[in-house]
């Protein structure tokens, strides 16, 4: 499964490709270095159930962020146009 | 596909009994030929609102993996927040426990998907149409 690699933005007549790909590995360098903490909050606030979400929950999220893949909205009217579509 | 299946096929193939006859014995056998067109389940829900009066057009095209994704993640989402979340979704009229429930049909939900097709013809010409794709 891959993430989101482009977003895709188009406000009036051009087109803005931005690379969310670029994006992930400093996204997951900091997601593994706040983890730890992150982990003991959520054992704190959660209890046992902090588990289930971390195990369960994030590669879920993971999943949804992945799904989002194709996504496209467009709308448009005489003399303007806003699309965003996901890559 | 069992050894006989293959044995009437390959019969079919070198001309020793017609396609009708072919037929017939995969029937007697409880294997009925695979359908040409093949139900392939949707992969995108289109939504367009088109308004030739303003000449506003409306696109737009969500992946039903979201929804697979969402339910899986909505199936965990009450245990993990202890209820907090699903009461005030159910206070909106959002069930997350019959999310839970539907589960193993999403598969069969996103098949059945693929025959929708709502179009609506607004007062003012303007057409909305809901499809699978």
């Amino acid at each position: 499964m891959i993430p989101v690699l482009l977003v895709g933005l188009r406000l009036g007549r051009f087109p803005l490709w931005l690379p969310l790909f670029l994006l992930w590995p400093l996204v997951l360098v900091l997601f593994l270095l706040a983890f730890p903490f992150l982990f003991i909050y959520s054992l704190f606030r959660l209890g046992l159930r902090a588990f289930g979400f971390w195990f369960l929950g994030l590669p879920r999220i993971y999943a949804l962020i992945c799904a989002l893949r194709g996504l496209r909205v467009s709308v448009q009217s005489p003399g303007k146009r806003i699309a965003i579509s996901l890559v | 596909m069992s050894e006989e299946s293959m044995r009437i096929l390959n019969m079919l193939g070198e001309g020793k009994i017609t396609a009708a006859e072919a037929e017939q014995l995969l029937k007697a056998l409880g294997e009925a030929p695979a359908e040409a067109g093949a139900k392939v389940p949707p992969k995108f829900l289109r939504v367009t609102v088109n308004n030739p009066t303003n000449g506003e057009q409306v696109n737009v095209r969500v992946p039903l993996a979201i929804l697979r994704s969402g339910i899986k993640l909505g199936s965990i989402m009450p245990g993990v927040m202890g209820g907090n979340v699903a009461a005030a979704l159910k206070e909106k009229g959002i069930d997350l426990d019959s999310l839970k429930q539907s589960g193993p049909h999403i598969e069969e939900l996103i098949k059945s998907m693929g025959e929708l097709n709502i179009e609506v013809d607004g007062p003012d010409k303007a057409k909305v149409r809901v499809f699978c794709e």
